[in-house]
């Protein structure tokens, strides 16, 4: 298992300046790295609103079948019960990064703390998440534990 | 992110470059309420370079079409591919864009 260890002052991981070039042509990575950035920006701004030199762990666990990544932090656990679905038909503005985590995910298993862990799974195989997703409305049976929840910027 | 604005008399491009995300999204409003503050006219939002986009980000864009919307305006989106394609389509965003 592969781990990291950010704090979380350090938002500006990626050099904006930089020349390189993200590859997200695979569905897999486009997915899982929108699901993760949604899931990370999440906990930097409402599980540290305040601010703070806090470390946040993460954990990658890549197997032949998937990828599993756990993030640890320490800061507010969330409410469960703020998690909505958005109203796409509405052309929501906020409350759509939970959403979009559960959706490109297998499973995106939130456990409140402090520590508050994040596990967040999902199968190479199975990409294109986004069309399956949109034909159909959020339900229990993607791995979300019903029972946990998030706020969501 | 870099953000690139081009005026001609009927249409205004709004070229979006690298990742548009809650760490660079606010750097785009300026821009954003500037060009909603204007008169009626079409905006062309060209994201062929984007290379990834976050909630933050497409809240911005989602603010933009609304409020040019409410004035008679419209906004296009061209060149969605990618990450940020796949964002649009689970948001159902695509549709409204392409009409």
């Amino acid at each position: 298992m592969a781990s990291a260890c950010l704090q979380v002052g350090d938002r500006g991981v990626a050099d904006p300046d930089s020349k390189s070039r993200l590859d997200l042509s695979h569905a897999f990575d486009a997915e899982f790295v929108s699901a993760f950035s949604e899931i990370f920006n999440n906990i930097v701004l409402h599980s540290y609103a305040g601010g703070s030199d806090d470390e946040i762990v993460i954990e990658m666990e890549p197997s032949a079948e998937r990828l599993v990544v756990r993030i640890t932090d320490n800061g507010a656990p969330f409410d469960p019960d703020t998690a909505q679905e958005p109203d796409l038909d509405g052309l929501p503005e906020g409350g759509m990064g939970i959403f979009i985590a559960r959706a490109f995910l297998d499973t995106a298993r939130y456990e409140a703390g402090p520590p508050n862990h994040w596990t967040l799974e999902k199968g190479y195989a199975s990409g294109d998440a986004a069309s399956k997703r949109s034909a159909r409305s959020l339900s229990t049976d993607d791995g979300v534990d019903p029972s946990s929840g998030a706020a969501d910027s | 992110m870099k953000f690139t604005r081009t005026d001609t008399e009927s249409t205004t491009s709004l070229r979006i470059v690298g990742c548009l995300d809650a760490l660079t999204a606010p750097e785009l409003r300026p821009c954003v309420d500037e060009l909603a503050a204007g008169g009626p006219g079409e905006i062309v939002v060209d994201l062929s370079e984007l290379e990834l986009i976050d909630s933050s980000g497409v809240a911005v864009i989602v603010s933009l079409y609304k409020r040019v919307r409410a004035r008679g305006g419209a906004v296009k989106i061209d060149g969605l591919v990618g990450q940020p394609l796949a964002i649009f389509k689970l948001l159902r965003l695509d549709r409204v864009f392409s009409a």
